[in-house]
């Protein structure tokens, strides 16, 4: 709920930059910014908004200066929340900016939730509200894509094709409106299979947009790999080869990892943890036995499989129940150990792992894992190419499906011979939908419309 | 001398009337005030009633107790239906009139109705006093006292009428302007705009050649219009259709230079559903032809209106514009078209009851509030009439909702969103639950409503009861009854281009079916065969778009949320944290009842919305 005081956090991103952030919003912004900001020179008075003022930061009761800083305050309403908003540019390093929250908080503030920003403005209407969902993404973004996705929905650009979308559709409805309210004009309407036809081409965007949620969803969330193959065959191995470093355990006896371990890598921006588990084998030690179960329903959840299977050694019964395991998933099969002299039959790999892709690595001397990452991306996105823009938001996804049912119902409206004011409930639900990500717009365009392409009246 | 009425109605237009007979009817003594008792009811504009979406309202007035249905019912020369082939939800009602006879018609009407007072005088300006208006005062120094007074002056007020750059002050041509009376409106505050809007020139029907044009029937047996109207008998003539061609077109372009719209001597915006045949040809350059449907305007004159040559052309060009069209040779004029423009008030300065914010007590319907037309002037009209009633009497207005009728989709829209410049018309498509308000349920919708304020009769009442009642019961014969696959029953749908019958299935199954109505299936049962059309309609109706029906009425139970979160009377806009300038302007202004009517403000956005609904959380919480 909204409540009206002052909210203050460290803007920029922990670590050691050059300048760091500490932002405030909220009535008392003003008040503070020049309780504990003293500028150059010993000028005071009002600070000019909109400005960087260059002075110090002092605590007004101990006089301790605390940085030299620049300083700006933006009044309301032309600010990011909408309300006014002071900026402290510091030092970067935690410990100075730190010092610096902790006095604004001290004079006033309260410590600003997550989004907390944000939330302030959308309910000032600086943001719509798939602007804000997208900075909400931003901020939780773990890649640099996703970071540029969700960028793009926070400058509107899901808002903008939405919109475009929604223009389409209200010239849909334009000509079903207009054939319902002016029969006796002559005005030349589409004939129902060219409204047919339109509605199908707007419902294929619609779709698209709907499939872009799958990847928009993998570069916000991330993937999830499990890393699968009977015990030795060198998963764990592979992954600290993937990652780069000594993360896992690696011994020369079966049976060697029995909790799982996940790691994340970059694949190309799109996150992918990657989980190496216990070996997959039929075995009698009750803990082992425990770990095979839980990486057998860990593979079911997962996004993808990454099945190891030992190049030097010849194929086992339990490489073949892995295989089979993962029959029903999305899998790239890698044949390890390629360094050594290979002994296992191409052909039953070839026929066993059926379409599934393969390649062979060695994790020992960090073979073919360009290669190995570029198919686990393509496994993975599933997809030609990107989509120009992609939705990362359930709630968004929801909307649209929404709007592409009701879409499909009109054309099945359309083929039945319903009324016109039928189909217009239809169009009029896939209307709906569009406007839930963007926000409603009143029923009166379609009239405008109207107008504006069909020369109506006696 | 001074008199005293309960109600007191300025102007006896089709808005006038409906108020002034709803009052009366109602109980209360009633005086009405216009300017010539001559002209009561007159149709300024093309004469005809209903129409698209007007249809429906003249229904919805019909089932609340109004006039205008019955009286184009006794008086009307064509009848038509029209959509009839698309649903039932947007099929609407039209007829032509006989123009005189309909004037004669309300005129015997109101001398004949108890509580009412008729009186020919031009009122100037209102008595006001401690922001409640007392009563009015005439040209002549003449004063009536009124509980609550009502405004219904149409095009009157400082109406000026442009023919070509010629001009001069009229209410209508043959009429005179009210010249004080919205001085008076804006001493008092309000905002005053100005309109414009036009119609055609009326043409001697002896000069027209008829045989050059195309007649167009009505349809035949006529529908009446009222729901207490049993059937049409008076006589029904044709309509004749003709067209503009290129050479009509070269004769209005080479004088547009004339016009009173073009020249620049108006500035206020006309109606663009109603478009003069200038703005016609320059907006839609490259059509080829217009349509002119030529519509009598009476069983007792010569005298023709040609729909859709609506001007203010200079005479001249009037002339041989008209002669250039095919059929009209040597038609000669009449009375020349004209372009008027007249002052209206803006009428987001009235509550949903019709009242004025500024003055209580006073109530201003039809045009005066920026709408066109006959019917949405009556549908203001009647409920301007039903709520200085229920104003007097203490009780709560009655507001339609946007899902209950036209009537209240159009009062919604006026006090909500204002006229925007441009006269407001009624269309289905403003209407969000368009498949509920149909003209056929009117009465289901409305009588028992318009009983029970004291307008609509007892009869009308038990009529509609005993339609709802045999509507159940056909319902539920229909469901129950089973056709079975039989060489008979297979040959009958075959017949109707459906088809064939597999199993058995009930007739409401059959009905469902696109290509299958009511009256089709009179022949699989005896019951439907004896059963009168409206009743087997309305069946027909709600077993064929049961789905649909429910689908709108769930998106009524959802906006009845924000319907029902009503927005206190005295909320101060300014302390309410977050909003906008524009949103605070516009929500201190319009003053919205609720938070459902405050989203439909034009230019109000969602994060408004939601800032108002976080606000009345924290008000009721303090
Ligand atoms: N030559 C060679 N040896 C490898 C390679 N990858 C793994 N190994 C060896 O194979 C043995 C098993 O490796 P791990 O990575 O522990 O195998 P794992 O599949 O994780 O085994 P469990 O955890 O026991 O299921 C170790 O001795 C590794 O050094 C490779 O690419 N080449
Ligand atoms: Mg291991």
């Amino acid at each position: 709920m909204y409540k009206e005081d002052t909210i203050a956090a460290i803007a920029t991103p922990p670590g050691e930059g050059g300048v760091a952030i500490v932002r405030a919003s909220g009535p008392d912004s003003e008040r503070i910014a020049k309780e504990i900001f003293r500028r150059s020179g010993g000028r005071n008075g009002a600070l000019r908004s909109h400005t960087l003022h260059y002075g110090t930061v002092q605590n007004p009761e101990s006089d301790e200066t605390l940085d030299q800083a620049l300083v700006v305050l933006m009044r309301k309403p032309r600010s990011y929340t909408g309300e006014d908003v002071f900026e402290v540019h510091c030092h970067g390093g935690p410990l100075v900016a730190r010092a610096i929250l902790e006095l604004i908080l001290v004079r006033g503030a309260r410590h600003a939730e997550p989004g907390e920003f944000t939330k302030r403005a959308f309910l000032n209407g600086r943001l719509d509200l798939a602007q804000a969902e997208g900075v909400l993404d931003l901020i939780r973004a773990r890649t640099r894509k996703g970071m540029s996705l969700a960028l793009d929905q926070a400058q509107g650009g899901l808002s903008k094709w939405v919109g475009e979308l929604r223009e389409e559709l209200l010239d849909i409805l334009v000509q079903v409106e207009a054939s319902i309210d002016f029969p006796e004009e002559e005005i030349e309407l589409l004939q129902r299979n060219q409204l047919a036809g339109k509605i199908g081409a707007l419902k294929e965007k619609v779709s698209e947009l709907i499939a872009s949620y799958e990847w928009g969803r993998l570069f916000r969330d991330g993937a999830r790999v499990c890393i699968a193959g009977r015990p030795n065959v060198g998963k764990s191995s592979l992954l600290n080869a993937l990652l780069g470093e000594e993360r896992v355990i690696v011994t020369p006896v079966p049976g060697t990892t029995r909790d799982v371990v996940e790691e994340t890598i970059n694949l190309g921006g799109l996150p992918v943890a990657l989980s190496d588990m216990a070996g997959i084998r039929e075995t009698e030690d009750p803990v082992e036995k425990i770990g095979v179960e839980f990486s057998l329903k860990r593979v079911e959840a997962a996004d993808a499989t990454l099945v190891v299977l030992d190049g030097s050694a010849p194929h086992t019964a339990e490489d073949r129940s892995v295989l089979e395991a993962v029959r029903q998933k999305r899998t790239l099969v890698a044949i390890n150990k390629s360094d050594l002299p290979q002994a296992i039959d191409s052909g039953w790999v070839a026929a066993t792992a059926g379409d599934k892709p393969l390649v062979s690595v060695s994790a020992k001397q960090g073979l073919g894992l360009d290669k190995l990452k570029q198919q686990l991306r393509n496994l993975l996105l599933n997809l030609p190419s990107e989509p120009p823009l992609m939705v990362t938001n359930l709630r968004h996804k929801v909307a649209l499906e929404k709007g592409e049912r009701a879409l499909t119902a009109a054309m099945e409206a359309i083929r039945d011979g319903l009324a016109p004011e039928l189909i217009g409930v239809e169009l009029q639900e896939a209307k709906d939908g569009l406007e839930e990500i963007i926000g409603a717009v009143t029923n009166d365009n379609i009239i405008e419309r109207i107008f504006e392409s069909f020369c109506i009246g006696k | 001398m001074d008199k005293r009425y309960d109600v007191i109605v300025v102007g006896a237009g089709h808005a006038g009337i409906e108020a002034a007979m709803a009052s009366a009817r109602m109980g209360c003594q009633t005086l009405m005030l216009t300017l010539n008792l001559d002209h009561i009811g007159q149709m300024s504009c093309n004469p005809a009633i209903g129409g698209i979406g007007k249809g429906h309202l003249v229904k919805e007035i019909d089932a609340l107790g109004g006039e205008m249905a019955r009286a184009i019912d006794e008086t009307g020369i064509q009848f038509r239906i029209l959509n009839t082939k698309k649903g039932p939800a947007v099929r609407a009602s039209r007829a032509q009139a006989d123009k005189a006879l309909y004037r004669q018609r309300m005129k015997r009407v109101l001398e004949n109705c108890e509580n009412l007072t008729l009186r020919q005088a031009s009122v100037e300006r209102l008595l006001v006093e401690n922001g409640r208006v007392e009563g009015v005062e005439t040209q002549i120094g003449e004063r009536f006292y009124g509980q609550r007074t009502i405004l219904t002056t149409g095009t009157f007020l400082k109406g000026l009428i442009h023919v070509g750059d010629k001009n001069y002050s009229a209410g209508r041509a043959g009429d005179f302007a009210a010249q004080g009376l919205s001085d008076s409106l804006r001493e008092l505050g309000f905002k005053i705009g100005r309109l414009k809007t036009g119609t055609c020139p009326r043409l001697d029907g002896r000069t027209i050649d008829f045989s050059k044009t195309q007649p167009q029937k009505g349809d035949d047996p006529p529908q009446p219009f009222s729901f207490s109207t049993e059937r049409i008998i008076q006589k029904q003539v044709p309509c004749y259709i003709t067209y503009t061609n290129s050479r009509t077109h070269e004769v209005i372009r080479s004088s547009l230079h004339r016009s009173p719209m073009y020249s620049g001597t108006i500035k206020s915006r006309g109606p663009r559903y109603c478009p003069s045949i200038e703005d016609k040809i320059v907006r839609f350059a490259d059509k080829g032809r217009h349509q002119i449907f030529l519509e009598p305007e009476g069983a007792d004159t010569v005298e023709i209106y040609p729909n859709g040559l609506s001007t203010s052309l200079p005479l001249d060009v009037q002339i041989e514009m008209v002669r250039s069209i095919e059929g009209l040779e040597r038609a000669e004029i009449m009375r020349p078209g004209y372009a008027i423009e007249y002052d209206y008030a803006e009428p987001t300065q009235l509550y949903p009851s019709l009242e004025t914010k500024l003055v209580k007590r006073l109530y201003h319907a039809g045009q005066i509030n920026g709408t066109t037309g006959y019917e949405e002037a009556a549908a203001q009209g009647i409920m301007a009439g039903i709520n200085a009633v229920l104003s007097i009497r203490g009780e709560e207005p009655l507001i339609f909702s946007r899902d209950q009728a036209y009537i209240g989709v159009l009062i919604d829209d006026l006090v909500t969103k204002g006229t925007d410049g441009e006269p407001y018309r009624m269309f289905t498509s403003r209407a969000e639950y368009r498949l509920l308000l149909r003209e056929d349920n009117a009465d289901l919708r409305l009588t028992e409503i318009g009983h029970r304020v004291g307008l609509a009769t007892l009869e009308a009442y038990v009529r509609t009861q005993n339609k709802k009642t045999r509507v159940g019961e056909l319902v539920e014969l229909l469901e129950r009854s089973v056709v079975s696959p039989t060489e008979a029953a297979n040959a009958r749908l075959e017949a109707l281009d459906s088809a064939p019958l597999r199993g058995a299935t009930s007739l409401a199954q059959l009905l469902r079916r696109p290509e299958v109505s009511a009256p089709d299936l009179a022949g699989f049962s005896s019951t439907l065969e004896a059963t009168p059309a409206a009743i087997a309609l309305q069946a027909e109706v709600e077993i064929k778009y049961h789905g649909y029906i429910q689908r709108q009425l769930e998106g009524v139970q959802r906006s009845k949320n924000l319907e029902a979160l009503r927005l206190p009377e005295d909320i101060d806009y300014a302390v309410v944290s977050g909003l906008s300038r524009e949103a605070r302007e516009k929500l201190s202004r319009i003053r919205p009842r609720s938070l459902g009517q405050a989203s439909r403000i034009a230019g109000l956005t969602p994060v408004a919305i939601s800032l108002l609904s976080i606000y009345l959380k924290k008000r009721k919480l303090a």
